[in-house]
């Protein structure tokens, strides 16, 4: 049960980060500066990698 | 109803917060109301780690960090502000303490208007010169749309009737008034000793033509892409530009260090309005190997670069040297001055009490040479150009008397003031979607802490843009 938990919360987690991620470099690409000014991705895509790990080590 | 499941609801909020944060990005990428506002605090929290609307202030080498403030220890420092479109106005408010009325008594701000000349539209921020001559010069205060106008009790005017005996401060002569003070124009003819680099010639033009023969030389020392062209612009005193000339490379774009004659240009306008001409010489790196005209009231503003040894003539009292050539280290003579260049790419700065014009003799070329006023090869060349900038270079024994646009810094206690300066931003470029900005003590010594620097751009909203669009 607890696992299962673990399981669904990394699992939208990594996917809700993956399309984040994708969304804002997107902007940037279309608008330089519009996100970079406001936030640093480098943060996302640290959360990101922690994410996958999650989603990869609750899988097992 | 139907209960929501666990996955359901992360989904939901995940995605609320997602896009409330690619609403907000939208948001001030659009700027929909048409005001952006950002601070600067060296000392602040950067919790989302983002670049910022303002700042940072750098190069690193001219910032230092002493107790918990940024100190300006080089002048002057740049900084940027964030622009996701065009704006018709920035306000910049800076908080800073340590102004010294004897060693740095000036603090400005500027925008950069010209990328290439590397050219800033300068404000004031605080000028304590001022402040002190508010104090003891004869005072009218509102005149002229809130102008301060400072007469000396006690001058010592030793100089040609025609020439500027007024100072300002962020403000200038009345441009009609410029006009009428116009020499008349006699014909000569005249050559000018060789001239490197990016020039901005003067020339007051009142009845015969305007008339240049410009030769370049190209040096071959950069790799520039497309080579380097030469352009010359011509701009009236309103700074309307009249006529424009290209000049494209020849195709090298190696720096072979061979120096290639690039041919000349011939200016001639027979057509001009009585008026003060500024004639922009981009040459980059290259030689202006000869300058020939028939025009007799010709001056370069501020700024030369000589190639070659000559004699030259200022109104300024303050001259600032520099070479990047190992050859051209020696002496220079400043009025009663002997300034020595002992290093190449060192500022070396000469003051002198002397009246009336200066002279600066050069006994080698590759020198570039800074004046605050114009310099000019003959005497007769001088003409009334504009005012004398209220500068701590300045020989107020000169003047007789100041026009200033100013109001005090707030004192915020503790020695910090607040000082505020606005810019026109109409006709200014943006660089990487920001505008560039400089904080500049023209004196610096110790230099001054900053603690904040807060911007506002304000122009047009969303709703005005439509309804220009569709003439609503």
């Amino acid at each position: 049960m607890k696992n299962n938990l673990l399981n669904t919360i990394s699992c939208e987690l990594f996917y809700a980060l993956t399309g984040a991620i994708i969304l804002f470099i997107v902007l940037e690409i279309i608008k330089p500066l519009s996100v970079l000014t406001y936030f640093n991705l480098n943060y996302l895509v640290v959360l990101w990698i922690i994410s996958a790990a999650l989603f990869i080590f609750s899988k097992k | 109803m139907k209960k929501l499941s666990l996955k359901l609801k992360l989904r939901i909020a995940f995605s609320l917060v997602i896009g409330l944060a690619f609403l907000f990005f939208i948001y001030q990428a659009i700027v929909p109301f048409g005001c952006l506002k950002g601070e600067y605090r060296p000392r602040g929290l950067n919790f989302w780690g983002g670049q910022k609307i303002v700042g940072p202030l750098g190069p690193s080498d001219r910032i230092s960090w002493d107790n918990e403030y940024l100190r300006l220890i080089k002048s002057p420092a740049y900084f940027s502000v964030f622009s996701p479109r065009e704006f018709k106005q920035a306000k910049l408010t800076f908080v800073y303490r340590n102004l010294d009325p004897a060693g740095q008594p000036i603090i400005e701000t500027g925008v950069l208007v010209d990328e290439k000349l590397w050219r800033f539209a300068t404000r004031g921020l605080e000028n304590l010169i001022l402040e002190k001559l508010m104090n003891t010069w004869d005072k009218q205060i509102g005149i002229d749309n809130g102008k301060i106008l400072l007469t000396n009790p006690d001058p010592l005017l030793k100089l040609k009737s025609s020439w500027p005996q007024t100072a300002s401060y962020q403000t200038d002569y009345d441009p009609g008034y410029l006009q009428s003070a116009l020499p008349f124009d006699t014909l000569g003819d005249y050559a000018w000793p060789q001239l490197r680099g990016d020039q901005q010639i003067l020339a007051a033009i009142n009845g015969l033509p305007l008339r240049f023969e410009f030769s370049f030389s190209d040096l071959n020392q950069n790799n520039q892409a497309g080579g380097d062209p030469i352009a010359i612009l011509i701009y009236n005193s309103q700074n309307e530009l009249i006529s424009s000339q290209e000049m494209i490379d020849d195709g090298s774009e190696t720096a072979s260090g061979e120096i290639k004659d690039r041919g000349g240009w011939q200016l001639y306008r027979a057509d001009l309005a009585p008026d003060i001409y500024r004639i922009e010489v981009r040459a980059n790196d290259d030689i202006i190997s000869s300058i020939k005209t028939t025009n007799t009231h010709v001056v370069l503003q501020n700024k030369a670069w000589l190639f070659s040894p000559a004699n030259l003539l200022t109104d300024s009292s303050v001259l600032r040297v520099k070479t990047p050539n190992p050859d051209s280290l020696g002496k220079i003579v400043f009025a009663d001055q002997n300034l020595v260049l002992e290093k190449t790419d060192v500022i070396y700065k000469a003051t002198t009490t002397e009246l009336g014009l200066k002279n600066i003799n050069l006994t080698a070329g590759d020198i570039f040479l800074e004046v605050e006023g114009d310099i000019a090869f003959s005497a007769d060349a001088f003409f009334l150009s504009g005012s004398k900038k209220l500068t701590a270079d300045l020989n107020l024994g000169e003047i007789s008397s100041v026009v200033a646009k100013y109001s005090e810094p707030e004192d915020l206690g503790d020695g910090w003031r607040r000082a505020t300066a606005v810019f026109d931003l109409s006709g200014v470029n943006r660089v990487d979607n920001r505008y560039k900005f400089m904080l500049s003590l023209p004196d610096l010594t110790q230099g001054v802490e900053i603690k904040s620097i807060r911007a506002e751009l304000s122009g047009q909203s969303l709703g005005g843009k439509i309804k220009k669009m569709f003439n609503l």
